[in-house]
């Protein structure tokens, strides 16, 4: 029916988007054990969804073409108005699917809440990151080293996040591999997450907390046990550790902080930066 | 001392400095301010607008009013929307910054937002509320005309503040909803989120009085015979959606009033130390906001369950079934605020509760929509524009709603919040439901306001204009979200989201030529308004009582308040007088009808309102006392103001009506 020129340029635009535009990033191309299964989980439920709005779409056309004015195939029934089984049968349908779909997100939710950990063996590596003005300070408790805007970590091996805010209220998010969390002052919230493959996953602020927003980016490399060592000893060996004085300059607001490096950090500096909002005299800045 | 205590933190320095608000924004504001005052000069029509629209308590120029402040405002919000939508598709890759900063792009994205939500959603629908709702339920007026006066130019005069946050210091960076901490003194000092607040205070006051107003109205006024189960559904929508307004706007009222203390007299609700909540900022707002989506989409069910009834010649389908909907839609609209932070690190139990009950709503919501479909069904549909309207609305809120069960799963909720997915959903159930919804409404209405429909043919460009539009620039941000771009932003670095934001920038483009086209398609239909005369008052063969009046309808509406017993009376009252073999019969029997004076408190009032809110913006103390000193005189004033009311003698009445029967007789 349609012109063989017109499903040729359909044809050119579908190639071009399936080719050249690529959905290259984010939840599409799930890369960590968590975003593996959210990635599902969207998928199931986008089907689930699609059993209602599929018809509903076909309807509305179906119906708007065989009883439009002009087509007079049909008898007009202008006083039709009820009927109790079709009327049944439309809250009966959407309530099981909500029902499917209750149960799966009961369960889901409870799978994959971020405070738990994963059900996997071996040990789990900690990483505290603090949201600044604007950029990410992580903290690495057992190796007692901080970075700037960079984190390293071993690959299979579960992370766990303790994440606070020494700014507005702020998200940690690194799209292929988990979900995003809000990062607030005085409060610590948790994510779990094990990366699956090799690789640099971006990480970055997903919560509006000022001008610095868009740059407030971060790399994630995931890589091998080795390679993680080596970077560790890397930074070990730099010349400035992170002390109290210098998290003064830290707080002060910057834009795309270049990443950086401390070869120490002060004991519990995470539980004293946050200790900020909730204990008297406290202040660090 | 005194001169800080009147003038505050007014200074020169407060004009614009950046050259795109200045000559840009400024601009347009000069010169329409400009052209407005030159041409009521011209025209000698100062003492035409004082008299008969601002002390107006007819609710019908009421709700003209409303609905020129929320297109003035429309056209704001959409020309920042397509700036937003050019830096954005320009900004992408390392070091391209576009032509915006961020402190400014920050301010039109929280402006788009206040404007769009506050200035042009609620202002229409109060606008359509009262054009049409008196008119169903056959009332000559609504319960409080003053009030209604009053509502009116409370939310006009906020609307004035906000557009001049333009030019004398600056709007707030913080996103349409100001999060607390970064809305705090300590994270944003200046007078933006001040503005804010203060323009929403007097705007939701404007709102909470409407909504109390319609309650009333609908619960007193009643012809004689319209039970509660034999109203209009968008009278039934209207109610349930102003009962939302009655009990969400008093939450906001106070959260903002808290915001405000914290940044007047530096206390501490909802900052981060001295034992502040920011979780409970962001708890109270969405306790409001949440059911404000739905006091602006259950008015638009309303107008569709009209439309479609009226289009397919055929009564609505599942009338009860459509009432238990909307009221149980009102009450679940209570109780899911909490989707809004999913991500906030509330415990699996807690999200997964509210992740369910969200999507519950689905349930009703989508037995209305199966309910107009089988309206259609065996219908014989009159695809005028007003229907068309609907028919796209069928798939863009399907699309839409599903889109928002979506993200009501909590894990998928982690990755697609604060993404442009969610940016997507809820332009997609907004413009897709309430505005196209809204637009069907004021076509389908309009002839019953000015006697003349609107041209098919310019609105028919319009809508596909729309629609197309629609489409074009809010699919690609789906996948966007998905991909990890997140809203906000001024710009990004990954250059595969790109090719995305220049065709949703494309979109922009169509949907302003739409909106474009929609002033053509106004300015065509008055000039051509004898040949779109409505002489019958009944243009589309319509159900309900406002098109058993003249067209444009009378300012006493009902020279007789009509008897009813059951629903759709006028429609079988039609068929029984085609039966008898004649058109509707003239009832000669005119008595005086009472009806209520016009007055200017309404206005005076919402101008030192409007004042008191400047003051309190820039801390200037003594205008602000004189302000609020000034409100509370002139209601007193108006308390003792016996004469609000008067008779039009029914020899008026009868010319009135005479003339209206001639025309309809040819």
């Amino acid at each position: 029916m349609l012109s063989k020129g017109f499903m040729r340029i359909v044809y050119f635009f579908i190639g071009l988007i399936v080719s050249d535009l690529g959905f290259a990033a984010g939840v599409l191309t799930p890369k960590g054990f968590i975003a593996k299964q959210q990635h599902k989980l969207f998928f199931d439920t986008v089907s689930l969804m699609l059993i209602v709005v599929i018809p509903v779409v076909v309807m509305s056309f179906a119906f708007a073409f065989e009883f439009s004015k002009k087509n007079r195939r049909w008898k007009h029934t202008p006083e039709w108005s009820h009927n109790t089984l079709l009327e049944a049968f439309w809250w009966g349908i959407p309530t099981i699917i909500i029902l499917i779909l209750s149960i799966i997100t009961w369960n889901k939710t409870h799978e994959l809440d971020p405070y738990n950990k994963i059900a996997v063996d071996g040990e789990v590596e900690v990483i505290e990151a603090v949201a600044l003005r604007w950029k990410w300070l992580f903290i690495y408790p057992k190796e007692q080293i901080a970075t700037i805007n960079e984190i390293y970590f071993p690959v299979g091996k579960q992370i766990e996040f303790h994440i606070t805010a020494d700014a507005p209220m702020s998200a940690f998010d690194i799209p292929e591999l988990c979900g995003q969390i809000y990062a607030m002052a005085g409060m610590r919230t948790r994510q779990h997450l094990i990366a699956d493959n090799i690789g640099v996953y971006e990480g970055l602020n997903t919560q509006l907390n000022g001008d610095g927003f868009s740059e407030m980016h971060f790399l994630a490399h995931a890589v091998t046990e080795g390679d993680f060592n080596t970077w560790v000893a890397k930074i070990k060996s730099k010349p400035e550790p992170l002390t109290l004085a210098n998290y003064k300059e830290l707080y002060e607001p910057t834009i795309a902080a270049p990443v950086s490096y401390y070869s120490a950090v002060p004991e519990g500096m995470f539980m004293k930066i946050m200790m900020q909002y909730m204990e008297a005299d406290s202040w660090l800045h | 001392m005194i001169e800080q205590l009147i003038f505050g933190k007014l200074s020169l320095d407060v004009f614009p400095k950046d050259a795109l608000t200045l000559y840009l924004g400024g601009g347009l504001l000069f010169s329409g301010f400009i052209a407005i005052v030159g041409s009521l000069t011209y025209f000698k029509k100062w003492r035409y607008l004082w008299e008969e629209w601002v002390c107006t308590v007819d609710h019908k120029k009421i709700g003209i009013m409303y609905i020129v402040v929320a297109f003035v405002m429309f056209f704001r919000a959409l020309v920042q929307a397509m700036i937003m939508r050019s830096q954005q598709a320009i900004a992408v890759g390392p070091g391209h910054t576009g032509f915006m900063t961020p402190e400014l792009y920050n301010q039109f994205f929280s402006e788009h937002g206040v404007i769009m939500i506050f200035f042009v959603a609620m202002p229409l629908i109060f606008g359509l509320i009262n054009l049409v709702l008196p008119l169903q339920i056959g009332a000559r007026d609504v319960a409080y005309p003053y009030l209604n006066s009053l509502s009116f130019w409370l939310t006009a005069v906020s609307a004035g503040l906000i557009m001049i946050t333009l030019m004398i210091g600056n709007f707030e960076r913080a996103g349409w909803l100001a999060y607390a901490p970064l809305s705090g003194l300590k994270y944003s000092p200046d007078v933006g989120v001040d503005y804010f607040i203060w323009i929403l205070q007097v705007a939701g006051v404007g709102s909470l009085l409407a909504g109390i107003n319609f309650i009333v109205t609908i619960l007193k006024m009643r012809c004689p015979g319209m039970t509660l189960m034999k109203m209009p559904i968008f009278v039934w929508a209207s109610f349930c959606s102003m009962l939302l307004v009655a009990l969400a706007f008093p939450i906001l009222t106070v959260t903002l009033a808290l915001l405000a203390l914290d940044r007047t007299m530096d206390m501490h609700f909802f900052t981060q130390e001295m034992g502040g909540n920011i979780m409970m900022y962001i708890n109270l707002i969405w306790a409001w906001g949440h059911p404000e989506v739905y006091i602006l989409v259950l008015p638009v069910f309303g107008v569709f369950s009209e439309i479609v009834a009226t289009f397919s010649r055929k009564r609505l389908f599942g009338y009860t079934t459509m009432v238990w909907a909307i009221l149980s839609i009102g009450f679940l609209s209570f109780v899911v605020w909490l989707h809004h932070f999913f991500t906030m690190g509330a415990g699996a139990n807690v999200n997964a509760f509210f992740g369910i009950m969200t999507m519950i709503i689905a349930v009703p919501t989508g037995v209305k929509v199966f309910n107009w479909l089988f309206t259609m069904y065996r219908g014989d549909i009159n695809f005028s524009t007003p229907m068309l309207w609907m028919m796209a609305f069928f798939s863009t809120f399907a699309i839409g709603g599903a889109t928002g069960v979506i993200m009501a799963v909590p894990p998928i909720d982690f990755q697609t919040h604060n993404s442009l997915f969610l940016v997507a959903h809820f332009h997609n159930v907004i413009i897709g439901g309430v505005v196209f919804g809204f637009f069907a409404g004021i076509t389908y209405w309009f002839p019953k306001v000015f006697g003349f429909v609107l041209d098919e043919k310019r609105g028919k460009y319009a809508f596909y204009l729309w629609v197309v539009g629609f489409y074009v620039a809010f699919m690609p941000l789906y996948p966007l979200g998905l991909m990890g771009a997140m809203r906000r932003n001024y710009r990004f670095d990954n250059l595969d989201f790109q090719p995305y934001l220049i065709v949703a920038a494309i979109g922009a483009l169509l949907i302003f030529a739409g909106f474009l086209c929609q002033l053509w398609q106004l300015f065509y239909s008055i000039k051509h308004r004898d040949r779109l005369r409505d002489k019958t008052g009944d243009p589309w063969d319509g159900r309900t009582l406002e098109w058993s009046l003249s067209s444009p309808a009378p300012f006493y509406n009902f020279a007789h308040i009509p008897d009813v017993s059951k629903i759709d009376d006028f429609w079988y009252k039609k068929q029984e007088w085609e039966r008898a073999g004649g058109g509707k019969p003239q009832n000669t029997a005119y008595e005086d009808i009472h009806m209520p004076r016009s007055t200017p408190y309404g206005f005076i009032i919402s101008v030192l309102a409007g004042l008191f809110g400047f003051s309190m913006v820039w801390h200037m103390w003594l205008p602000a006392i004189f302000a609020i000193v000034s409100i509370i005189i002139a209601v007193v004033v108006k308390s003792f103001n016996l004469d609000t009311d008067y008779y039009v003698k029914a020899s008026e009445v009868e010319e009135i009506e005479n003339l209206h029967f001639a025309e309809y007789k040819s």
